[in-house]
């Protein structure tokens, strides 16, 4: 097989990546604010609460929302077993009356029953309706307002689409190292989006990029450039938000008001607790980068019994990656690390590279900076100790190119990007949107995943159809399986899943000409 | 030894007579489990660490259930079932006994959203919501008997229980506020009795 050749360069760029460190609709009256919160927080002005016949409880109205089982819109919907009615006014209201799914008709309903519906659980023809609907006790008030948000929730408008366009918001540092990037992003993905209108957009709606500029030297700047514009309701979804890290106070805002945001550049994406169900990553993060690590080591034929040295930084990064370590030694049986955790700023390489030549160490699995990496070979090298030296591309960059020739021949370096097939379709597209841009390679791979976000995001909007939400969006590409993007590996999602690709390949320094070349094909972790 | 089943036997309401089981109410089956406390690293709605076994549950008589946020039907009728428990329970509430619920989501639901969640349900020190590293929050369920591959398909289940013991009582389906009651007043009686 041949070797594929990444190079340093996109390297450079996976350091920066990861470790630097309502439209068209009328507004809702102040009764249909307020009513909207009682259909969707079971909250009034005045106490509510909600009688569950069944088992005979009772219960604060927070906790029975309409949302929860009629839906945005009040179309309804079928879980276990249980089917909630669709209360659209049209529906409730229509002259012929309504036949149920049980085979029960009643009359339409008009405001006076529909009270009654709410309050006491009986239907215009006087039938009980499923016992699984709670009753209300709410203020005449409160219940006023809900009819009146009920009567025009179904055309109440999505954020950010209208009947001819879908509008996704992009936010872009103005200023700083990142500023060249995020104009090379915003260029590739409008002109993606001017590809996907001329072919009649999607669904009839055209896709509006709409970029919302910050100053990255400021606290707070990203999140009050999102905030007006989204309570505007101007912006449908975000894509390839670029330098806004996941615990910025934007990412936090967009995540609790539930706003869908696509490939987020420069957030590194987490495995386990705490992936945010509304943000969709493309690569795996460092702890998953770190269990492919063990694996390939696991399955050397050469050294079956490797003793693994953990050299990690005290910081998110460093913990991540060594909790990957641990978890996936134990599963592939490799027995316990030795460990050496650093604080960031106070590294010994002579005693690092001391401790773990003295404890037997075989391989040194790395989660630190490109600085302790580099110093770490050059007191190996002088100890004249060679071990196997695996570390993630994004941590340690392109620093190892410096590190002295005896030590490079044990190096391997993670990488979650694959080399894109040339020759794919995707790609000649991409190829072809860069070359129209004339964008260079130096932020190539920024590039990439701008581009397998929008691919990501014109599928997902394809799947969602016309009557599009934001909870379909997010349904959709949490469904999506093997991708093919052109210029990832093949991404998959699910419920449990927020990363694409989750996986990583096993790069080597050819010593010849310096390259890094592929030692081990990307994988998942097993 | 298997519990004796609890029947249901509380008129049906009407609207003015709330408070009571309903038509509905079915036979609630129940019946001795044994548990593996695991002592898991989880997450309560306020973001703070906390040791399942040490610190969630923390010696107390027990009452678990599980949830997530994102379930429509299921869940909210556990909560409001455990809302009104925290009623009965009065003074007991954290002093003597703990309500755990514990979500089969631990990726959608992190703790701002167990506390939204929390909220809602209006829930006093005493009802805790955990969350946390999903292969911790799978260990504790699989160790409590609540595990499912399908988060969606969870069972609506209670388990009660006194933390120190490992034979505990599971509750099929939607157990009434007053069973579980019953339940929690047999295990404080057997603890006095203990003691005394």
């Amino acid at each position: 097989m041949t070797a594929r050749r990444p190079t340093w360069t996109v390297l450079v760029f996976l350091l920066v990546l990861v470790f630097s460190a309502e439209a068209g609709g009328a507004e809702l009256t102040d009764a249909q604010k307020r009513g909207k919160r009682i259909y969707m927080d079971g909250k009034g002005r005045g106490r509510i609460t909600a009688f569950l016949p069944e088992p005979g409880v009772k219960a604060p109205g927070g906790g029975f929302p309409c949302v929860n089982c009629h839906l945005a819109g009040g179309t309804g919907q079928s879980e276990g077993g249980v089917q909630s009615a669709d209360i659209t006014w049209l529906t409730l209201t229509k002259e012929q009356g309504t036949a149920r799914p049980t085979g029960r008709t009643h009359p339409p309903y008009t405001d006076e029953t529909i009270r009654k519906a709410v309050t006491d659980g009986v239907d215009p023809a006087g039938n009980r309706i499923a016992s699984a609907h709670p009753r209300f006790r709410m203020e005449p008030g409160d219940l006023d307002d809900l009819l009146a948000y009920m009567k025009g929730m179904d055309r109440e408008p999505v954020p950010g689409v209208t009947d001819n366009a879908v509008r996704v918001g992009i936010l872009l540092p103005s200023t700083g190292p990142l500023a060249e990037v995020s104009r090379e992003v915003e260029t590739l993905l409008s002109l993606y989006f001017s590809a996907v209108n001329a072919r009649g957009g999607i669904y009839n709606r055209s896709l509006q990029l709409v970029p919302l500029r910050y100053d990255p030297s400021r606290t707070g700047s990203a999140a009050a450039a999102v905030q007006p514009a989204s309570e505007k309701g101007e912006i449908f979804c975000f894509l390839a938000n670029t330098g806004v890290h996941a615990d910025d106070e934007a990412s936090r805002y967009l995540s609790g008001e539930k706003i869908p945001v696509i490939v987020p550049l420069l957030s590194a994406s987490e495995s386990g607790y705490g992936t945010d169900r509304y943000t969709f990553h493309i690569f795996a993060s460092l702890r998953d980068q770190a269990r492919v690590m063990v694996d390939f080591l696991a399955d050397r034929p050469s050294i079956p019994a490797v003793r693994i040295g953990l050299l990690y930084a005290r910081d998110r990064s460093g913990e991540g990656g060594a909790a990957g370590v641990r978890e996936q030694a134990k599963k592939r049986g490799m027995g316990p690390a030795v460990e050496i955790p650093y604080d960031p700023g106070k590294f010994d390489p002579d005693g690092a590279v001391s401790r773990l030549k003295a404890e037997g160490a075989g391989a040194v699995l790395f989660f630190g900076g490109s600085r302790e990496a580099l110093v770490f070979s050059r007191s190996a090298a002088e100890a004249r100790w060679s071990p196997l030296f695996l570390a993630p591309a994004p941590m340690v960059g392109s620093a190892l190119g410096a590190a002295p020739a005896v030590f490079l021949d044990g190096v391997r370096l993670a990488s979650p990007l694959t080399v894109p097939d040339p020759g794919s379709a995707r790609m000649k597209d991409f190829q072809g949107l860069r070359a129209k841009a004339s964008l260079g390679d130096l932020h190539g791979s920024f590039q990439y995943l701008a581009y397998a976000g929008a691919v990501l995001l014109e599928e997902g909007l394809k799947r969602s159809g016309r009557a599009l939400t934001r909870e379909k969006l997010v349904g959709a590409i949490g469904n999506v399986w093997k991708l093919e993007t052109g210029v990832t590996p093949p991404l998959t999602y699910n419920a449990n899943r927020r990363s694409g690709a989750v996986g990583a390949s096993i790069l080597r320094v050819e010593k010849e000409t310096g390259r890094l070349v592929t030692a081990a094909e990307w994988r998942e972790p097993r | 030894m298997a519990m004796a089943a609890v029947i249901l036997s509380v008129p049906a309401p009407s609207g003015a007579d709330e408070g009571k089981a309903g038509p509905g109410a079915k036979e609630i089956r129940s019946g001795t489990v044994q548990v593996r406390l695991h002592d898991a690293p989880l997450l309560d709605q306020d973001g703070r660490k906390v040791r399942f076994a040490a610190d969630a549950l923390g010696e107390r008589i027990v009452v678990v259930d599980t949830f997530f946020t994102n379930c429509g039907l299921i869940c909210p009728i556990l909560g409001a079932i455990f809302a009104e428990l925290q009623d009965l329970l009065g003074g007991l509430l954290d002093r003597e006994v703990r309500l755990v619920s514990i979500t089969v989501d631990p990726l959608t639901d992190i703790p701002p959203r167990l506390k939204k969640y929390s909220d809602q349900w209006e829930a006093r020190p005493g009802w805790r919501f955990l969350t946390g590293e999903k292969k911790d929050v799978d260990h504790v369920l699989t160790g409590l008997g609540l595990y499912s591959a399908d988060f969606t398909e969870h069972p609506p289940a209670f388990l009660v229980g006194d933390a120190r013991e490992g034979t505990w009582t599971r509750f099929y389906g939607f157990a009434t506020p007053e069973q579980l009651m019953g339940k929690i007043r047999e295990l404080l009686e057997k603890r006095k009795a203990k003691t005394s």
